[in-house]
């Protein structure tokens, strides 16, 4: 961030954000000052394990926290401008022109009520001014780009014709349609099988380089995000603990928190010696409602010592883009 | 080493309905001509995508639901022919624990009832016993018998996923059916019960059909490995010849498919072009053929038969 | 044989258990939350006291006339005045709320059990048993109620009470003894159960699939057992729910029966009967129509907050 060129180059810039969630058995901090960068044209993947925050932070960059959420404090610059400051009307035009997203499950994403042209030419119309039967043109034109073979006739289906995997490239197609700037994969192949899920990852790759688009690539598939990622950064407890690019993750991850989660993945390629066990990281997903004094990942830590227990760890940088959230690495 | 299970041949075929008049207008065939046997204190995991039947591999077995054809043999009896009274006798010792542990735990009753309201019912304790039960069981699994009276609500994932191994474990199972049981958990949590099942099984001499997606997991768990392919076991072999030597190309495609955690290794892959058809088809020929890249013209009416091809090693292929 | 069960006593004595907050409890807090809800249950707690204790409370017995005293306004002497035979209004209110109050109470009780218990076999057993039970339904709901109600009542009630013999006469004296709420009760009998027996069979229909229940039955345990103690407490929330909106309708359906003359037998009063007395003087004595139309609103507004305050609390997914 010291020269201007590296600015500009800089799409999303979240700075010490805080969300919390006000819930009848107290207040749950969901993001704890968090600071994230992405830069354009990059993929960068956000780990972590179920109540991580990982999802709330793509939430707040869409400026969609649920009740009872509320961001506290902090800023999100998109495009230089930030998001907090925007309106509600301002807002819907940001997420319609400039940011997309894709969810887990493709079936709840979509309107079982309308069919798939309906729904992907309804924001084109509304936003972009188009004409129906140019936005008709485009949508098939989407479709067919997300491998698609026969757009005109998909168009006029209902979403429960198709199956998992071609609702998602629905899906896709309709993300892309606007040609955001940022699109927000949120587990987007976890419901799939393997074998589509290798086909939905490769088209998503391809139409990045065809657009240009930032991908935030959420997921708690480490095989994923080798597969997908530029960068990577690894959440817990609503703090992110590691950041790197991908290669030096999987390399040499510092953090004792993503090294743990690496080693307890069974492989599919590698046997175990008899009767070895897996690797464990100790203990339960926090709750964000009783996170301890000092670092948050302390009780489930094999290096946790007194220092740990009495304040928390600062985000340093180790090495050129290499950020670890612990005293002891 | 003695066999537990055997399973000759089933299917298990849903009739579809339609109309005012309910007719039968065809069959989703689930399960289509299956055949694999379990042994003692063994492990044999079932891997397939969605659809391929696999699940239903389970609840045949169990006799959840009955098969159309073919028979299930445990213990030496025919599962098909015990009544009522015999039959929930015999469930005591094939239990089954499920995918979503949020869904598989009555929400009204506490741990204690949870685990302990089986044997009770069939008698093998004592109602003033139940306490203790639910105690050493707790134990066992590694939650804290403090947490007995609690519901399966006040519970994470991974500790109801305990749960529901302790309520397998209170009836003294043979064998237990692992359907997708640690698919919903997160990363360190399933690495945690994987472990467990392992432990489990030495400690009470047990044997599980482990039923799964993640290749990654059946490599782990598994002593012997079926793939499901539309109903149909394509390839059975020992763990370590399976995933070393796969020969059928639906296994080989599986495996590729796999996202690799290195991200050196970027992009080798040829994912498998389409989707799975829908099994409600009738195949003149290999179920396999139109996704498959070793497809010849003879695969297309020929029906590939499970053959044995030494080693243990099982293939359902004309081209191998 | 390894054991979960044979050396039981392992397990060790002084541990202080954690308390389980159970669904029910849950719902409770909810419940309480709602001041309109505990409010309005207060408010029906004193009135059914009120009924119950009519004799004691209210100033003097509803069918005690004065003709000195007759269509007088509310005041000192009379709180809320007097009606044409000059018998005291309060008293008739309280005791009017007798005849509202039992219909709700019995008239949702008996629709409850008759409906849970109808719903829940069908829904259980399905196949064909079920499409036999919900056809008998679908008739059932096809009788014009009212209008069966209208002509049975007049049937029994015409003519000479004296000359009627064999089951006429049984069926007039019963009524008679009732104060005439027999045939209410037959009206209500007759289709009120009805909707409860779909919900029921719905919910029963998709509870039966859930995973709990399937591991149940996987652990041998009889259906009796599984179809009371394990669907029987998951659908509750729902159908009580249900119930308590039925309420409301049930008061009104009375209050109509005995505005047009089918209620309760005269001297008895009831408060659809009091407005159908006060309607003839309208324009001169509005306080004999106003008064029981006030307890018969309060009283369906304070059950209707009641029954949504009941499905807030149980059923948390319509709210937050």
């Amino acid at each position: 961030m010291k020269q201007d060129n590296q600015k500009d180059n800089l799409l999303v810039d979240i700075r010490d954000l805080n969300v919390a969630f006000f819930l009848r058995q107290g207040v749950a901090r969901a993001l704890a000052n968090l600071n994230l960068q992405i830069k354009r044209g990059e993929t960068l993947g956000l780990v972590g394990e179920s109540g991580c925050g990982k999802s709330v932070t793509s939430l707040a960059i869409m400026q969609l926290i649920p009740e009872p959420g509320k961001i506290m404090s902090g800023e999100i610059h998109f495009n230089g401008e930030d998001l907090m400051k925007k309106n509600r009307k301002q807002m819907r035009k940001v997420r319609a022109n400039s940011i997309s997203m894709i969810f887990q499950d493709p079936t709840s994403a979509l309107n079982p009520v309308l069919t798939i042209g309906d729904q992907l030419t309804d924001t084109m119309i509304v936003h972009q001014k188009m004409g129906r039967k140019a936005a008709r043109e485009k949508a098939e034109f989407h479709l067919n780009e997300v491998g698609i073979s026969n757009p005109g006739r998909q168009l006029k289906q209902y979403p429960h014709e198709l199956s998992g995997g071609m609702k998602q490239r629905v899906m896709i197609a309709m993300a892309l349609s606007s040609e955001p700037d940022l699109l927000i994969a949120d587990e987007p192949t976890t419901a799939l099988d393997v074998t589509i899920q290798a086909q939905i990852l490769d088209l998503m790759l391809d139409l990045q380089q065809k657009y240009n688009t930032a991908i935030l690539m959420i997921t708690h598939d480490l095989g994923v995000i080798a597969e997908v990622t530029d960068r990577v950064a690894v959440m817990y407890a609503g703090k992110i603990v590691e950041q790197t690019d991908v290669k030096t993750l999987f390399k040499e991850a510092l953090h004792p928190y993503t090294n743990g989660l690496m080693k307890a993945i069974p492989s599919a390629v590698a046997d175990l010696a008899d009767h070895e066990k897996l690797y464990t990281i100790p203990g339960n997903v926090p709750t964000l409602l009783e996170l301890p004094h000092g670092c948050y990942f302390q009780k489930r830590c094999h290096l946790v010592s007194e220092e740990c227990r009495s304040r928390h760890p600062e985000f340093t940088e180790r090495s050129a883009g290499h950020l670890v959230r612990c005293f002891h690495v | 080493m003695s066999v537990l299970l055997k399973v000759n041949k089933i299917k298990t075929y849903f009739p579809i309905r339609r109309g005012l008049l309910q007719r039968v207008i065809g069959h989703v065939k689930a399960v289509d001509g299956v055949d694999f046997h379990l042994n003692e204190l063994e492990t044999l995991g079932i891997v397939g995508e969605s659809g391929c039947g696999k699940s239903t591999v389970g609840k045949t077995v169990l006799h959840l639901i009955p098969p159309t054809e073919g028979e299930v043999i445990f213990e030496g009896d025919n599962l098909e022919e015990l009544n009522e009274k015999e039959m929930q006798q015999k469930r005591m010792h094939m239990q089954m624990i499920f995918q979503d542990p949020y869904m598989s735990l009555n929400p009204r009753l506490t741990v204690r009832e949870i685990i302990t309201d089986a044997p009770v019912y069939h008698g093998l304790i004592d109602r003033k016993d139940t306490r203790k039960l639910a105690m050493k069981l707790m134990d066992f699994v590694g939650l804290s018998s403090r947490q007995l009276n609690r519901f399966p609500h006040e519970f994470s994932g991974g500790q109801r996923q305990r749960i529901c191994i302790a309520r397998a474990l209170s009836l003294n199972p043979k064998m237990i059916i692992c359907d997708e049981a640690v698919s919903a958990l997160d990363v360190s949590i399933q690495a945690q019960i994987l472990n467990l099942f392992r432990d489990l099984q030495q400690e009470f001499k047990l044997s599980y059909l482990f039923i799964s997606h993640d290749m990654g997991v059946i490599r782990f768990i598994s002593d012997r490995v079926a793939v499901m392919y539309l109903g149909r076991i394509v390839e059975l072999a020992e763990k370590k010849e399976l995933f070393t030597n796969p020969l059928h190309p639906y296994t080989k495609a599986l495996l590729s498919a796999i996202p690799l955690p290195d991200p050196e290794q970027k992009k080798k892959r040829q994912p498998l072009q389409g989707e799975v058809p829908s099994p409600t088809r009738n195949y003149p020929g290999c179920p396999f053929a139109e996704r498959c890249p070793m497809v010849i013209e003879e695969c297309s009416t020929t029906v590939p038969q499970l053959t044995e091809l030494g080693n243990n090693h099982q293939v359902s292929c004309i081209r191998v | 044989m390894n054991s979960t069960i044979d050396n039981i006593d392992k397990g060790q004595e002084n541990v202080t258990f954690e308390k389980g907050e159970s669904l029910s409890l849950l719902a409770w807090y909810r419940f309480k939350k709602n001041k309109l809800a505990v409010a309005s249950s207060v408010f029906i707690g004193l009135l059914i006291l009120v009924a119950i204790f009519a004799d004691w409370v209210a100033p003097s017995h509803y069918a005690a006339e004065d003709f000195m005293s007759s269509y007088l306004k509310p005041g000192k002497d009379f709180l809320l005045g007097t009606d044409f035979l000059g018998r005291d209004l309060l008293s008739r209110i309280i005791y009017g709320a007798r005849v509202s109050l039992s219909v709700a109470v019995i008239g949702t009780l008996t629709s409850f059990i008759v409906g849970v218990s109808y719903g829940i076999v069908s829904g259980y057993f399905g196949g064909k048993i079920d499409n036999l039970m919900m056809r008998i339904v679908d008739i059932l709901y096809a009788v014009p109620t009212i209008l069966f109600v209208i002509l049975i009542m007049v049937y029994f009630r015409a003519g000479k009470s004296e000359e009627f013999t064999g089951f006429k006469a049984l069926m007039y004296n019963l009524d008679a003894s009732m104060g005439g709420m027999l045939f209410i009760f037959i009206g209500i009998g007759l289709t009120a159960w009805l909707p409860l027996a779909r919900i029921t069979r719905g919910e029963t229909l998709a509870v039966k699939e859930r995973e709990y229940i399937e591991a149940a039955v996987s652990q041998g345990i009889g259906r009796r057992r599984i179809l009371f103690k394990r669907i029987l407490p998951n659908i509750m929330g729902p159908l009580i729910i249900y119930a308590s909106v039925e309420i409301p309708t049930m008061i009104l359906y009375e209050a109509f029966l005995s505005f047009i003359g089918l209620g309760v037998n005269p001297p008895t009063p009831s408060w659809g009967g009091m407005i159908a007395e006060g309607i003839q003087g309208i324009r001169s004595y509005p306080h004999l129509i106003l008064f029981p139309s006030l307890a018969m609103t309060l009283t369906v507004l304070a059950s209707n907050f009641i029954g949504d305050g009941l499905r807030d609390a149980l059923d948390p997914k319509l709210k937050d």
